[in-house]
């Protein structure tokens, strides 16, 4: 994680989404892991996956960032599934 | 990349718009053989954005969040398609608002991804004017693209559309929406702004018209233009004056690369284009020249999923390459001049 200032606290997020098909949860972790580039400093972001599940861990010294991101991260993920629920 | 080779005389393309207030989804049939595309179903939702205010990044991709998985299913079901049968996904990649056109990537990432189709990042000012050329029938045209996000004269040579003028700060639809929402008027204010000049009684109040070389620059006009809403002056008839100062600078400049570069075409694409005034003294200044004007049709002159669609098709059948999930990227400042054509001669 880039810090600008060592002394900066950070507040962090952990996110885990449970799907019903692993195809599924592949498809969204691929959907969102190419926008996960260029953070601004003191922002970290990162995502695996375990069985079913995707794990989604963010970290900021900004309190606004962290929520925008988490928001626009889980927004990313609803609109992802609705959109491959034709199967 | 990857290699995929195609048996079928048909393909299917699905094009996602969402690089500023409009999203949208367009399913295009592409003839290899012919060469031809046609539009088999297109759906839109646009952000509207407070009267007075422009459009919010975060609130117009709010809005394409709201709008897109039901914009997708009516453009499927419009289409009498399962996405199963799509051969291709295509967004927009850029120019545009980064929030908005996340969106339109995540979605068509997923597509791509879940139902294994060949994903095809497309540059939404290229997508303005192939899908103006395809509609209109033009064969070699200088374009302008008129529009909030691009005010450009091009022309094709060498596997590339290159510039012959640009703006060099306000895009001619920023001036308009920027004037018209400093009058309160609600974005889009192109379409009030032309009711408000032709009603008006054409009497032309002196703004600044600054072309330098063959490109424009819009900021002193509008400057000028709100400076003399604080003196009083008539509204309507300044609506008149920015038009005919701005549209004779687009006219000019347009004529010029015209003369050098003896095209005999001339194409209007972008939200702009629908503007009456600007397609007359644009017809004018092609007949002077011995050259046509084609205008894109009004329902396609602002953002479309189709642009995306059919560029996406152009561009895999000259080529069979799509790219790879895990590099598909978005660009909010990625230039039409940088993109190569490799579908044109």
């Amino acid at each position: 994680m880039k810090t600008c200032d060592k002394n900066v606290f950070k507040i962090s997020i952990n996110i885990e989404v449970e799907f019903s098909k692993n195809k599924e949860k592949d498809a969204i972790m691929k959907a969102l892991l190419p926008d996960n580039i260029n953070f601004p400093c003191g922002f970290n972001l990162e995502m695996s996956s375990k069985k079913n599940s995707l794990i989604i861990n963010i970290e900021s010294t900004n309190i606004a960032t962290l929520i925008n991101t988490t928001d626009e991260i889980l927004n990313h993920i609803s609109i992802a599934t609705k959109v491959i629920e034709h199967d | 990349m990857n290699e995929v080779t195609k048996i079928s005389e048909t393909m299917f393309g699905l094009g996602i718009e969402s690089t500023a207030h409009t999203f949208s989804c367009s399913i295009m049939e592409y003839d290899i053989v012919k060469r031809n595309g046609k539009i088999i179903s297109e759906e839109r939702s646009i952000y509207k954005a407070p009267s007075g205010s422009g459009i919010h990044p975060r609130e117009a991709s709010r809005h394409h969040m709201d709008k897109s998985p039901e914009i997708l299913k009516q453009c499927l079901k419009s289409a009498n398609l399962l996405p199963t049968k799509l051969d291709i996904i295509s967004y927009s990649a850029g120019p545009g608002l980064g929030p908005c056109l996340r969106v339109g990537a995540v979605i068509a990432r997923a597509l791509s991804s879940f139902y294994c189709k060949p994903l095809i990042p497309v540059n939404h000012a290229l997508g303005h004017v192939e899908l103006g050329m395809m509609l209109t029938g033009c064969n070699d045209p200088l374009v302008l693209l008129v529009s909030g996000g691009h005010t450009m004269i091009l022309a094709f040579a060498n596997k590339r559309w290159r510039v012959f003028g640009e703006t060099l700060d306000l895009t001619i639809g920023q001036l308009l929406d920027q004037f018209g929402r400093y009058i309160s008027l609600s974005s889009p204010c192109g379409n009030k702004i032309e009711e408000f000049a032709t009603n008006s009684s054409h009497d032309y109040i002196p703004l600044p018209y600054i072309v330098k070389g063959n490109d424009v620059s819009f900021s002193g006009l509008l400057t000028a233009a709100k400076s003399n809403i604080k003196k009083g002056c008539d509204i309507q008839n300044l609506c008149f004056s920015i038009q005919e100062t701005s549209f004779a600078m687009l006219t000019e400049v347009v004529e010029r690369a015209l003369s050098f570069t003896q095209k005999k075409e001339v194409l209007i694409v972008g939200g702009v284009s629908a503007n009456t005034r600007l397609q007359d003294m644009l017809t004018q200044a092609a007949e002077r020249q011995d050259a046509k004007l084609y205008s894109c049709p009004l329902n396609y002159s602002g953002d479309n999923g189709s642009q995306i669609a059919w560029t996406a098709l152009c561009d895999y059948q000259s080529n069979h390459r799509n790219i790879e999930i895990e590099n598909s990227f978005i660009n909010q400042s990625w230039r039409l001049d940088s993109v190569d054509v490799n579908w044109r001669f």
